[in-house]
C-alpha cells in the first residue's frame, strides 16, 4: 500500500514537473480542447468537458493562476456566444459555448472565494 | 449655479407610481380579466367565490369531488373588503395588478439599496436599484406571464418583497421584519399552499440559503437560530387552516395528491417522462441572455447580450465576496432552470425525480423562471454597482438609461396591455378582457335564488369543462363555470366532466335516444339546463378549441342546438336578454341530491361498461351497485358472463392502449464509463426480486435501451465481425464474457455493435425464459406483450440497418443476422395461434330455477348463423335462437336447463364467413381510400360492425424483405371523416410464418381497409407470398343471468336541510324496514353519516368530532357508479320510526380546527408586533 502511494505521488510529481515546464503548451491544450469541443465534435462528451476542466483547474493550481483568467475566458466565450447566436441562434454550438461559459464562471467564483 | 438636490428615493418612487398606474390604462370601464384555468372570479364577486368554493372542501362543479381550496380564504376575504371600498371589480383588478408591479419594483430596488447601504455613493446605488427592478419586471419571460394568471402568480411581487424583509432581518436582527413576513404569508396563503409548492420550493430554499451564507460569510455575524425556528413554527401554525386538511388528503389512499407524491406513476410517468420530453427544448444560452424559451428569437434579441456582458465584466473587476455569493446561488438556480448543463448535470437532475414530490418540477423551466429572473436581476444590479468604480457617474447613468430604454422597448406590448388582453386560441379574434352583459348577471342572480336540489347542464357543452361567456365588444370569458363558482349550483359544462358516463352520454346523443339521455341526466342529478344561445360563444367564432370533440357528437351550431333542445322535455323557467335560457328538465328518471330507496340491482360481477346498468332494468329510484350491503333489501343479483380471457389477451387495440415503455439512451457505448452504467443497471435490477410483470417491464426497458443506443450511435459503434446467425453471435458473446478483463477482446462486448446487440438479445431471452417458466394466469397477455415489443423492434432494426454508413455486404449480413435472431425469439416465445372455431363464456355463479338469462340484442342479432348452448359434461341445451321475449336492448331466455354444476356457455357458429371474400379488392389506380401507400393489396370492408371483434389471419413468406400489414378504420362523425390506423405491423421472413391480429372496431366506425404493402422500393410486391388468409367477425354479445330477490318493502320519506355543501340534515319518517340513503355527490370515505343533530352554535363541535370517536352503524358504499350510499337497518337505530341523520364531509372539521389555530396565531403575531412597536417608542 505504501509503495502504491509512493508511486502515485511520484507520478503526480512527474506530471507537475512536466506541466511546470510547458505552461504555454498546457494552456494552449485547454484552449484547443474547448474550441474543438465547440466546433469540431458534434456530440457532447462529459469525459472531454470534465477532462479539460480538470486540466484547467490543475494548471491553475500549479501555475497559481488568478480567477481573473477564468473570468477573462468567460468574456472570450461570451464574445464567441454572441457571434454564434447572431449566426445560428440557439444552435448546438451556441449551447456548448454557453455551457463552457457557465462552467468557467463557477470555476472563477470558487477560485476567487479562495483567493 | 447651485444644483438642485434630488431627494434620495424620489426617482424610484416616481417610477413606482408610473408602474402602479400602468394597469389602469389596460382596462376600459367595466372590463375585467377573469378567465383562465383557475379563473379570477374572486375579483368579480369575492364573497360569492368564498361561499361557493374557498370555504368548503367540495368541488362546486359536476360530481362534487374533494377539492381543497381553503388556502384562498384570507386572500379572497381581503379582496372582498377592498371591493367594498373600491366599488368596482375593474378598479380592484387594475389596482391589484398595479400594486404587484409597484411592490415588485420597489422591493428589488430596496434590496440593492440594503446591500450597499453603507456605501457612500447614493447615486450609484439608486441607479443599480432602479435597473434591478426594471430588469426583473420587464424581462421577456416575466412580461409574457400576465395573461390568464393563476392565483400563485402573486409570487411576482411576493418573492422580492419577502426576500427584502428577510434581508433586512438578517442585517438588523429586528424581529419585526419576521412578524411582517408572517402576516404577509397569512394574507397571501395561496402562495404558501400545496398549489404553490413548486414556486415555494424553487424560491425559498435557495433564498434562505443565500441569506444565511450572507450573514455568516459576508456580514460575518452569528445566525440566531432561535428566531428562525420559532418563525418557521409560527408559519406552520398560521397556515394550519389549509395544511391540516391537505395532510389528511395527502395520506388518504387514492387521493390525487397521494397518487402524485407517493406512487411510481406520479414520480416517473407524470414526472420524469414529461421532464425528459421537454428538457431538450430548454436552452442555457437563452437563459443567460434573459430570453424566453421555445419561441423564435427576434432580430433584436442580440441586444440582451448586454446583461451577461455586465455580469462577466463585473466578475472580472470584482473584489467583493457578495457578488461571488450571488453568482454561486445564480449558478444553482441556472442549473435548475436549464437542466442541460453537461450530461452529468442532467443525470443528477433525473435522479432527483426519485425524491417523493420532486415530480412537481417536471415543467422545470416554468417553475424556476421567477426565481431565476429574480437572482438574474439582483446579479446585474450588484454588477452595475461594482462597475461604477470604473465608470464615471455620467457614464453609468447613460449606460443604465440605455439598458432601461432597451427593456422598455421590449416590454412595450406589456405596457400597452396588448400581451395581457390576448386573443383566445383558435377563436375569431375574441379577447379575454370581458365586460359581462347585464342580462348575464341577472341570469346568475336568478340561478342563485333557485332551490338547492338539482345540478345544471351548461350548453353549449365544451370539451374540458370551461364555460364561455361573451361580453360587450369582442370579448369572451373562458374558464371555470360562473354557475358553479358564483351561482352556487353544481354544473356539468364539459364533456370530460361526465367522467365514466361520457361514452354513454355520447352514444345516447348520437342515436337521438332521448330516453337514454334522460336516464343519464337523471342519475347524475341534473335537473336544469343553462343554455347560452349567443352565436359568439360557438358557431364560427370558435372553430376548434374548446369544442373539438363535442362537435363530433353534439349540434355543430346554435341553430342545431335549438333543435336539439326542442327534442327534450323541457320547461323554460326564465330567459335573460333573449340568449340566456334556463330550463327545467321534466324527467321521470331524476334522482334528487338525497333520496331513499329499498331496491337495488346488485352486480355480482364487475361492471365493465356502464352500458350494462344503464340499459338493463334501469328503473327510476332503483340504484345499481357492485356491493350488496344486506340481503334484507329488495334486489336482483345480476352476473355478467365473463368471456374466457384467452382471446382478449391478444387484442391489438385494447381500450386502455398498450404503452411500450419510453426508453432513452444518454451514454454512448464508446464512453469509457459505459461498462459502469451497465453494471449499475444490473445492480439496480438485482436489488429487487420483481414479480413476472415487473421483471418483464424492466427487462424490456433495458432491451429497448440497448436498441436506442444502436440507433443513436449506429455510425459510431464499430461492426467488428461478420456473423450471420444467432448461434455464431451467441458463441462469441459467451466466450468473450469469460475472458479476463485485461484481454482487449473482453471489452468488445461493450464497445462493438455485436456486443450491444448481444446484450439486447440477453435481455429479451431472459424475459421469454421467465415468462415461459411462470405459472401466472395471464401468461398469454405477457407473451403477447413481448410479441408487440418485438414487432415494434423488428421495424426499428430494419430502419437502423438501412441508415448505417456501411457497405451493402455488411448491411446484408447484419440483416440476415437480425432475421435469424427474430426467428429465434419467435421459436422461444411459442405464441399460440387463435382458433375461431369456438368462443367460450364461462359462468361460475350459482344457477338455480329462479334464474333468467339475457343476451344483448343488437350485436348478437347481426350474426344470424350463431347458436348459444349450455354445456355441462354430456348435457347440452340450445338457448338461442329459441327466444321467449325481448326487453329493451336484451333478449330474455327462460327455458334454462336444470343443471346444478358450473356451466360453460359456448357460442357456436355454423359458418364463419371470411369477410375478405365478400369485400372488394381495391386496385391502387382506382382507390378512394386516400391512403398514402399506393401499392400492394387493399381490401375495403363495408360489412363492418361497430365495437365488433375481428381476427385477421394469414401465412406469409417475404423472402427477407419487409412488408407492412395495416388495418385502417374509417370513423364517421357529424361533419367529418377520419382514418385511423389501428394496426401497423411489419412482417419479414425467410420462410413461411403465421400472422394474426385480433382487433376491436371503434364505436364510430362505418367501414375499414385491410392493406398489405411493401415498405420500400427494394421490396417489390411480387416477392410477397401469402396463403390461407381470413378475416372473421367474432360475436361477443354481453350475456347476463339474473336472480330475482325482490320483496315488498316500504320506502321511507325524507325531508332535507342543506346547511352548506359539506353538511346535510336528513329527517327520515315512516321507517318500517331497512333502506338505503343516497347522496348524489362523488363517493369519498370522508363523507360520514351520523345519527342525530349536533348543536349548530357549538363552535368546538368539529374539534370534538376529530378527537372523539365517531362511528356510524350504517354501511357506506358506492351507488350508481359514483354516489355515496348508506345501508340503514332500523335495528341498529333503536327501531325508531322517525329519525334524523347528519351527513358531513369530515375534511371540513380539520379546516375549522386549523382556522381556529391560524386566527389565534395571527392575533398573537399582531399583538407581539404592536408590543415591540410600542416598547420601542
Amino acid at each position: 500500500m505504501k509503495n502504491m502511494f509512493k508511486k502515485i505521488r511520484k507520478i503526480v510529481y512527474m506530471i507537475s514537473t512536466i506541466m511546470e515546464k510547458n505552461k504555454s503548451s498546457v494552456l494552449l491544450l485547454v484552449f484547443i480542447g474547448i474550441i474543438s469541443d465547440i466546433f469540431f465534435i458534434s456530440k457532447s462528451s462529459d469525459l472531454l468537458i470534465f477532462s479539460i476542466l480538470a486540466l484547467y483547474i490543475f494548471s491553475s493550481l500549479i501555475y497559481k493562476l488568478k480567477s481573473k483568467i477564468a473570468y477573462f475566458t468567460c468574456l472570450l466565450l461570451l464574445s464567441l456566444l454572441f457571434v454564434l447566436f447572431l449566426l445560428s441562434g440557439p444552435s448546438d454550438k451556441t449551447e456548448k459555448t454557453a455551457v463552457w461559459l457557465v462552467l468557467f464562471m463557477l470555476v472563477g467564483i470558487i477560485q476567487q472565494w479562495r483567493e | 449655479m447651485e444644483r438642485i438636490k434630488i431627494p434620495k428615493h424620489l426617482i424610484a418612487f416616481i417610477i413606482t407610481t408610473v408602474l402602479f398606474l400602468i394597469p389602469f390604462f389596460w382596462f376600459k370601464p367595466g372590463q375585467m380579466d377573469l378567465g383562465g384555468d383557475s379563473s379570477r372570479l374572486y375579483f368579480y364577486q369575492p364573497f360569492e367565490y368564498l361561499k361557493n368554493y374557498s370555504l368548503f372542501g367540495i368541488s362546486p362543479s359536476n360530481f362534487g369531488e374533494e377539492n381543497i381550496g381553503y388556502f384562498s380564504v384570507p386572500f379572497v376575504f381581503l379582496l372582498g373588503l377592498l371591493q367594498k371600498f373600491l366599488f368596482s371589480p375593474t378598479i380592484l383588478i387594475a389596482a391589484f395588478h398595479g400594486l404587484s408591479l409597484a411592490v415588485a419594483f420597489l422591493s428589488c430596488y430596496f434590496i440593492i439599496i440594503t446591500f450597499f447601504d453603507k456605501e457612500e455613493n447614493n447615486v450609484v446605488t439608486t441607479i443599480s436599484g432602479i435597473v434591478t427592478g426594471v430588469i426583473y419586471l420587464f424581462s421577456q419571460p416575466v412580461i409574457y406571464g400576465w395573461d390568464k394568471v393563476l392565483i400563485t402568480h402573486n409570487q411576482v411581487f411576493l418573492n422580492p418583497f419577502i426576500f427584502l424583509l428577510l434581508l433586512r432581518y438578517f442585517r438588523t436582527i429586528n424581529v419585526r421584519y419576521l412578524l411582517v413576513v408572517l402576516i404577509t404569508t397569512f394574507i397571501f396563503s395561496p402562495n404558501f399552499s400545496f398549489v404553490a409548492a413548486p414556486p415555494i420550493f424553487s424560491f425559498y430554499p435557495v433564498s434562505i440559503l443565500f441569506l444565511l451564507l450572507y450573514r455568516r460569510f459576508i456580514l460575518k455575524k452569528t445566525i440566531i437560530w432561535k428566531h428562525i425556528v420559532l418563525t418557521f413554527f409560527a408559519f406552520l401554525l398560521l397556515q394550519s387552516f389549509h395544511i391540516f386538511p391537505q395532510i389528511i388528503s395527502m395520506f388518504t389512499k387514492n387521493s390525487v395528491l397521494n397518487q402524485t407524491i407517493f406512487t411510481d406513476r406520479g414520480k416517473f410517468d407524470r414526472g420524469l417522462s414529461y421532464f425528459i420530453a421537454i428538457a431538450s427544448n430548454i436552452k442555457v444560452s437563452l437563459n443567460l441572455l434573459g430570453l424566453i424559451q421555445s419561441q423564435k428569437t427576434q432580430w433584436y434579441s442580440w441586444i440582451n447580450f448586454i446583461f451577461p456582458a455586465v455580469i462577466f465584466l463585473a466578475f472580472y473587476k470584482n473584489k467583493s465576496k457578495l457578488l461571488l455569493l450571488t453568482g454561486l446561488i445564480f449558478f444553482i438556480v441556472l442549473f435548475f432552470a436549464s437542466a442541460n448543463i453537461t450530461g452529468l448535470g442532467f443525470f443528477v437532475y433525473k435522479e432527483m425525480f426519485k425524491i417523493p414530490g420532486f415530480s412537481m418540477f417536471r415543467n422545470f423551466y416554468g417553475q424556476w423562471e421567477y426565481t431565476y429572473f429574480f437572482f438574474y436581476a439582483i446579479l446585474i444590479g450588484q454588477s452595475l454597482f461594482i462597475l461604477s468604480d470604473f465608470l464615471s457617474k455620467r457614464k453609468l447613468t447613460i449606460a443604465s438609461c440605455i439598458i432601461c430604454f432597451l427593456l422598455l422597448i421590449q416590454a412595450w406590448p406589456f405596457i400597452t396591455g396588448n400581451i395581457v388582453n390576448i386573443s383566445l386560441w383558435q377563436s375569431k379574434n375574441m379577447h379575454i378582457f370581458i365586460t359581462p352583459e347585464k342580462s348575464f348577471t341577472q341570469a346568475i342572480d336568478f340561478i342563485k335564488s333557485m332551490p338547492s336540489d338539482g345540478k345544471f347542464l351548461t350548453l353549449p357543452l365544451t370539451d374540458p369543462g370551461y364555460q364561455q361567456i361573451a361580453g360587450i365588444d369582442n370579448s369572451i370569458y373562458q374558464g371555470p363555470s360562473f354557475i358553479s363558482y358564483l351561482g352556487g349550483k353544481q354544473d356539468f359544462a364539459g364533456l370530460l366532466e361526465f367522467a365514466d358516463y361520457k361514452d354513454e352520454f355520447i352514444n345516447a346523443v348520437r342515436q337521438n335516444n332521448t330516453t337514454g339521455i334522460l336516464r343519464i341526466l337523471g342519475i347524475l342529478n341534473i335537473k336544469y339546463i343553462f343554455y347560452d344561445s349567443d352565436k359568439r360563444v360557438y358557431d364560427t367564432y370558435f372553430s376548434g378549441f374548446p369544442y373539438i370533440d363535442v362537435r363530433d357528437v353534439l349540434p355543430t351550431d346554435q341553430k342545431s342546438y335549438a333543435k336539439f333542445l326542442s327534442s327534450l322535455p323541457l320547461k323554460e323557467l326564465a330567459t335573460f336578454g333573449g340568449k340566456y335560457h334556463i330550463y327545467e328538465i321534466k324527467n321521470t328518471y331524476y334522482a334528487p341530491t338525497i333520496f331513499t330507496t329499498t331496491d337495488e340491482n346488485y352486480y355480482a360481477t364487475k361492471i365493465n361498461t356502464l352500458t350494462l346498468p344503464l340499459t338493463f332494468k334501469n328503473v327510476s329510484n332503483v340504484i345499481f351497485s357492485e356491493t350488496l350491503p344486506s340481503e334484507d333489501l329488495s334486489f336482483n343479483t345480476i352476473s355478467q358472463l365473463q368471456p374466457t380471457d384467452f382471446y382478449f389477451q391478444f387484442l391489438k387495440n385494447p381500450k386502455e392502449p398498450i404503452i411500450l415503455e419510453h426508453s432513452f439512451a444518454k451514454t454512448s457505448p464508446e464512453e469509457w464509463y459505459y461498462p459502469l452504467i451497465i453494471l449499475k443497471e444490473n445492480m439496480a435490477f438485482r436489488k429487487v426480486i420483481p414479480d413476472t410483470n415487473t421483471f418483464l417491464d424492466k427487462k424490456m426497458f433495458l432491451a429497448a435501451k440497448r436498441l436506442d443506443e444502436m440507433e443513436r450511435w449506429r455510425n459510431d459503434i464499430p461492426v467488428q465481425y461478420s456473423f450471420t446467425s444467432f448461434k455464431q453471435l451467441n458463441t462469441w458473446y459467451i466466450q468473450s464474457k469469460t475472458k479476463p478483463v485485461w484481454d482487449s477482446s473482453y471489452w468488445n462486448i461493450y464497445k462493438t455493435f455485436e456486443g450491444v446487440l448481444s446484450r439486447y438479445i440477453e435481455n429479451i431471452d431472459e424475459t421469454i425464459q421467465r415468462v415461459n417458466q411462470t405459472q401466472d394466469t395471464n401468461i398469454y397477455s405477457q407473451k403477447f406483450l413481448i410479441n408487440e415489443y418485438l414487432i415494434d423492434h423488428r421495424r426499428r432494426f430494419t430502419n437502423l440497418i438501412d441508415g448505417m454508413h456501411q457497405g451493402d455486404d455488411i448491411k446484408s449480413k447484419l440483416d440476415k443476422l437480425v432475421d435469424n435472431i427474430f426467428d429465434h425469439f419467435a421459436k422461444s416465445l411459442q405464441l399460440p395461434q387463435l382458433d375461431i372455431a369456438k368462443e367460450n363464456l364461462v359462468d361460475n355463479g350459482i344457477w338455480n330455477r329462479t334464474t333468467a338469462f339475457y343476451i344483448e340484442k343488437v350485436p348478437y342479432e347481426s350474426t344470424k348463423n350463431n347458436t348459444v348452448t349450455v354445456l355441462s359434461g354430456s348435457n347440452t341445451s340450445v338457448l338461442y335462437p329459441s327466444v321467449d321475449q325481448t326487453e329493451d336492448n336484451w333478449l330474455s331466455i327462460s327455458n334454462l336447463p336444470t343443471i346444478s354444476q358450473n356451466k360453460e356457455i359456448q357460442i357456436f357458429s355454423q359458418d364463419y364467413q371470411n369477410i375478405l371474400d365478400s369485400s372488394s379488392l381495391v386496385t391502387m389506380s382506382n382507390n378512394d381510400a386516400g391512403i398514402s401507400l399506393k401499392d400492394g393489396l387493399l381490401w375495403k370492408i363495408t360489412n363492418w360492425q361497430p365495437r365488433g371483434y375481428y381476427l385477421l389471419s394469414f401465412e406469409y413468406n417475404t423472402k427477407g424483405k419487409p412488408y407492412t400489414v395495416k388495418i385502417i378504420e374509417n370513423k364517421k362523425f357529424q361533419n367529418r371523416s377520419v382514418q385511423d390506423t389501428i394496426v401497423d405491423n411489419q412482417i419479414k421472413s425467410r420462410d413461411w410464418q403465421h400472422y394474426q391480429a385480433l382487433i376491436r372496431a371503434d364505436q364510430d366506425t362505418n367501414f375499414s381497409y385491410v392493406q398489405l404493402v411493401n415498405e420500400s422500393l427494394t421490396s417489390p410486391n411480387n416477392i410477397l407470398m401469402i396463403k390461407n388468409y381470413s378475416f372473421n367477425y367474432l360475436p361477443d354479445p354481453m350475456m347476463l343471468h339474473l336472480e330475482d330477490h325482490s320483496k315488498k318493502l316500504v320506502t321511507p320519506s325524507i325531508s332535507i336541510k342543506k346547511m352548506n355543501p359539506t353538511r346535510y340534515m336528513v329527517h327520515v319518517s315512516n321507517i318500517q324496514n331497512p333502506f338505503v340513503l343516497v347522496l348524489n355527490q362523488s363517493f369519498a370515505d370522508r363523507w360520514i353519516l351520523t345519527e342525530g343533530v349536533d348543536n349548530a352554535n357549538d363552535i368546538f363541535s368539529p374539534i370534538k368530532k376529530i378527537f372523539g370517536h365517531i362511528s356510524s352503524p350504517a354501511n357506506h358504499f358506492v351507488a350508481n357508479g359514483y354516489a355515496n350510499a348508506w345501508y340503514i337497518n332500523p335495528h341498529n337505530f333503536s327501531n325508531k320510526e322517525n329519525n334524523t341523520f347528519t351527513i358531513e364531509f369530515s375534511t371540513q372539521w380539520y379546516f375549522y380546527l386549523g382556522m381556529y389555530i391560524s386566527l389565534l396565531t395571527v392575533a398573537s403575531v399582531i399583538a407581539f408586533f404592536l408590543y415591540l412597536l410600542l416598547r420601542k417608542k
